[in-house]
């Protein structure tokens, strides 16, 4: 089954965007220029086949390459063993989350009824939650309800229990809901994953939740001063390179502090190797050079594919940056700055 | 090769270089080791008709004309009115192509028109009336089928009306209705949801059939519109074609000799360009440069005090010709060594040959190869058709045909033989034919050592000819010690008496172990004084060891030839005895199949196997393959299709 999925994906890597079509895309001036070289010159050919690319829509564009990673993904999971390989959905989950957690950042909005017009309509059919029926909620109690009879029903109960009258923080939503993932991540390898390939795949998730944590804290002391008792509850439980204590004391510093424990911290090389403006960047730097340590010398199908889907969504948020770069009239060196693995041998 | 010196005063370089490029083959040499100096400089410069031949080629390529070279660089216009003449015709021709273009653009947007027409068919309504009404807004367009689940969510909008016509795979057509006060909002939401507008054009008036025979009429009008700009193209074209020819020829001639700079140093008011042309064209390269003022062009023998290597060309026999390509592959010969390309050619013909031994299969490399050139113009094809030939010849003696091995048992009958005189698979015939595998490459390595003989003396390294372990005494100890093992095997004859071993093996080894002081002996030069003796016996020992270990492995390697002779008649048989157990209608197809399976797979890897030996068993006994090729200056006239120059 593993050899399987490895040489699929293998053959899949043939297909990834190169620097040459990135710079291509670069020197794009319009979004239907750049519609028209993703599809006349790249591996989205099938993705782009049907769309008209002086007339497409920004949004049906980012849509349509987004829907060609989840057909991606099924012909892969074609390949394993639902049962045996539960592991694989983990992809599912992401977005499942992914979209719950954005039905309820538009209710708290008080948009509820603009989810519909958001959500990406190539998920409908393919997630185990109804997502029309969640775009028809109102409330979280009415979400919490929806979602009993799936795996969501227990976390969104719990935080709609943990509410004053349904009354909640998207802070609070999403550092369940995020470690909520996480849990379910982990549990699968358990089950389905064994050996070296889980601890390196543990290794992963844990690194990326540290990551994101390192970020929440830093965001929180910067843009909104909030006191280490406010920013503690926000930070995800998991721990996977840093000391025991670290985020004690990270909650207390300011923000050059902050930087200079991480410049001392087992992510120094984050900091030493790329020069990026914000701490998200430094994130999708250690995403994306996890993927690529695990598709040059891992030989696991888990590891492998865990790679290659990290890898695409790396490409795909890039395309998305230059494709709104574009739209905004940045200038092509700025747009350069935010892409990722661009020009990395 | 012949070393060229052109030397000249500066006023007369430019009529130099044009010379250089006139016809003879001429490699100029990169002016190294002199440029370091104050007093020369490489002559340089920004090239003048870099941008008139861009011009050229980007008009060219726009009216789909192929460059190619007519014969003659010689027109009677000026540059100014070439340049003229450049600028005129890339106006007159975008005229025509900006023409073709907007009425390319009216097509599609009108085409599109006419499916959103196509879809209204079942409206029987007056388009005028739709289009005139003050409080309702209609929409005609498309949107992604995906989202046609989201319009349902807002079913219940009193001032959204949506009706779908059609749909394929990706987009549904569809109309919306809304209200002038809403206009903005249902808008807005719509494309939010992707809806691609289609605008019907004033033009279109009464019910939909009627609009749909406008269109077609309009259509029509355009395509003609089109054909006629077109037309007018290849027109303008049929008339220029043959002048704008031989305009391009000259300023490709002017361009890129000017690149010709490159190789050239100048020093003070003089210039100096060097080169290498063929031996037989020296006279007529020089001869060129006997009417310029102001300019001599000497000619040289090539000697290694000039310090440059001579390069080379290959030049062979029609049968062994295309092996050429594979010999520099691995490298081109040094200007004095042999060229290997006829022993490549019988070799890898030979070995391919017994390997790949069938007379249907060697017919299908020969067709196949006569296709490969007759269309691609492939080297492979050449080569496909000689190892094709060959492997004709081995299946006749193998007796087989398209893995049948018993279809040219009448043959054997007729030539007076009882039964078939080779079988391969018999338990004698596997034996003889690994055993001749052996034989054959020991003979072969041989032969590769007689060879680095050859090189030796035309190279005129006594130590290489004499002490090498591919020279004379290479062959005296293996040559004498396959004859001995032959002797004593086959014969029963022992030869390893006392002084055969002396002198044949133990002499020969000791020869070999101290080479290097030999050598220096023989070349009459200093004695070869090693740092440390126990490291010298050291090195060398395993150096030696080495040697003979590569003797008995390479021998050895060669049993791959008998090896795949197995392998293919085995495969064969599988082929067959699926085809017999298959039966009736379905036998032929397999055997069709088994036979291009085998062929494929087989041809490929034998191919690869006899390329192995060839580059590793004998070339390192031989060749060193450090030679240059012969790369003459060319005026690039021909531009390939895809934009590459030729």
């Amino acid at each position: 089954m593993d050899a399987a999925v490895y040489a699929k994906i293998k053959a899949m890597q043939g297909r990834r965007l190169t620097d040459t079509d990135y710079q291509e895309l670069l020197r794009c001036r319009s979004v239907g220029e750049i519609a028209g070289y993703l599809k006349h010159s790249t591996g989205y050919t099938d993705a782009l086949t049907a769309i008209n690319e002086n007339t497409i829509h920004r949004g049906q564009l980012e849509q349509l390459l987004r829907r060609s990673l989840m057909d991606e993904y099924e012909r892969i999971v074609h390949y394993t063993n639902a049962d045996a390989d539960e592991y694989y959905s983990y992809f599912l989950i992401k977005n499942e989350v992914e979209q719950i957690l954005s039905f309820i950042r538009y209710l708290h909005s008080g948009m509820a009824s603009e989810y519909a017009v958001a959500m990406p309509s190539y998920l409908v059919g393919k997630l185990s939650i109804d997502l029309y029926a969640m775009a028809r909620c109102t409330s979280l109690r009415e979400l919490a309800d929806l979602m009993k009879q799936t795996r969501y029903g227990s976390v969104l109960h719990q935080i709609y229990n943990s509410t004053d009258e349904g009354e909640f923080t998207i802070v609070q939503v999403e550092t369940e809901l995020i470690t909520f993932y996480y849990n379910e991540v982990l549990r699968m390898l358990d089950i389905s994953v064994h050996g070296v390939e889980k601890e390196e795949l543990r290794g992963f998730y844990m690194q990326r939740a540290e990551m994101y944590n390192i970020v929440t804290a830093a965001r929180a002391k910067e843009y909104f001063a909030l006191s280490p008792e406010k920013i503690k509850p926000m930070l995800l439980p998991f721990r996977a390179k840093l000391r025991s204590g670290f985020f004690d004391a990270f909650v207390t510093k300011n923000r050059e502090e902050m930087r200079a424990m991480i410049e001392n911290s087992s992510y120094a090389w984050l900091i030493e190797n790329y020069q990026c403006d914000t701490l998200d960047e430094y994130r999708t730097w250690l995403e994306f050079e996890l993927c690529r340590r695990f598709m040059r010398i891992s030989f696991e199908g888990g590891s492998i594919f865990t790679a290659h889907i990290g890898l695409r969504e790396t490409e795909l948020k890039n395309i998305v940056h230059i494709i709104e770069g574009v739209r905004y009239g940045m200038l092509p060196e700025r747009i350069e700055k935010l892409l990722i693995g661009y020009k990395v041998s | 090769m012949k070393f060229i010196n052109i030397v000249g005063v500066a006023s007369a370089y430019e009529n130099a270089v044009q010379t250089c490029c006139l016809g003879v083959p001429f490699h100029p040499e990169l002016p190294d080791g002199m440029t370091g100096s104050n007093e020369f400089s490489v002559a340089a410069g920004v090239n003048p008709y870099a941008e008139l031949l861009k011009s050229c080629i980007g008009i060219a390529g726009r009216g789909g004309v192929h460059l190619c070279y007519d014969g003659g660089i010689q027109t009677a216009l000026s540059d100014q009115e070439i340049e003229s003449y450049i600028n005129d015709l890339d106006k007159r021709q975008d005229v025509l192509l900006e023409q073709i273009k907007e009425t390319g653009v009216r097509l599609l947007y009108d085409r599109q028109v006419l499916d959103q027409i196509n879809m209204m068919q079942d409206l029987h309504v007056n388009v005028d009336e739709l289009f005139t009404c003050k409080v309702v807004k209609i929409r005609f367009g498309r949107i992604p089928v995906e989202n046609l689940g989201k319009i349902k969510l807002y079913e219940q909008n009193p001032y959204l009306y949506f009706m779908p016509f059609s749909q394929d795979e990706h987009y549904c057509w569809c109309v919306y209705f809304t209200t002038e006060a809403r206009e903005e909002e249902i808008d807005a939401l719509m494309n939010s949801l992707f809806f691609e507008r289609i605008r019907i054009p004033d033009f279109v008036h009464g019910t939909p059939e009627e609009a749909r025979a406008e269109m077609h009429r309009i259509l029509s009008d355009l395509e003609q519109q089109e054909k006629d700009a077109r037309a007018n193209l290849i027109t303008l074209w049929e008339a220029e074609k043959a002048k704008f020819i031989k305009i391009y020829d000259r300023i490709r001639f002017l361009h890129d000799s000017y690149e010709l700079r490159r190789y050239t140093l100048r020093y003070r008011q003089s210039f100096y360009i060097s080169g290498w042309v063929e031996e037989l064209e020296s006279e007529k390269f020089a001869n060129q440069f006997k009417d310029l003022k102001g300019v001599d062009c000497l000619v040289l023998e090539p000697d290694r005090e000039l310090g440059y290597e001579p390069p080379v060309k290959l030049k062979n026999y029609r049968l062994f010709a295309p092996f050429e390509s594979l010999v520099s592959l691995y490298g081109m010969p040094d200007y004095h060594e042999l060229d290997p390309t006829p022993i490549v050619a019988m070799s890898f013909m030979l070995l391919f040959g017994i390997m790949f031994a069938d007379v249907g299969q060697g017919a299908i490399c020969i067709l196949l190869g006569i296709l490969l050139w007759k269309t691609k113009k492939m080297f492979l094809g050449r080569i496909l058709q000689r190892i094709g030939a060959v492997s004709m010849v081995f299946g006749l003696i193998f007796g087989s045909v398209f893995g049948n091995e018993t279809l040219l048992n009448p043959m054997f009958e007729a030539l007076g033989f009882a039964e078939k005189p080779l079988e391969v698979l018999s338990s004698n015939g596997t034996n003889f034919i690994l055993l001749a595998s052996i034989c054959l490459g020991a003979a072969l390595i041989l032969m590769a050592m007689v060879l680095n003989i050859i090189n030796g003396f035309r190279e005129k390294d006594i130590g290489r000819i004499l002490v090498s372990h591919n020279g004379i005494i290479g062959i005296v100890l293996f040559g004498g010690t396959l004859i001995a093992v032959a002797a004593t095997s086959m014969f029963q004859i022992n030869v390893f008496t006392p002084g055969f071993i002396i002198g044949v093996i133990i002499v020969p080894l000791l020869v070999i172990f101290l080479k290097e002081p030999l050598e220096h002996l023989l070349k009459k030069q200093r004695p070869h004084k090693p740092d440390s003796i126990p490291e010298f016996i050291m090195q060398n020992f395993f150096e030696l060891f080495e040697i003979i270990l590569s003797f008995f492995s390479n021998t050895l390697s060669f049993i791959r030839v008998g090896a795949f002779v197995l392998s293919h008649a085995g495969m064969m048989m599988v082929v067959m005895s699926i085809a017999e157990a298959v039966g009736g209608v379905g036998a032929p197809f397999v055997w069709v199949f088994g036979n291009l399976l085998v062929m494929g797979l087989e041809g490929m890897v034998v191919a690869i196997q006899v390329l192995r030996l060839e580059f590793y068993e004998l070339f390192s006994r031989f060749y060193s393959g450090t030679g240059r090729s012969f790369e003459p200056f060319q005026i690039q006239y021909e531009i390939q299709d895809d934009g590459v120059e030729s």
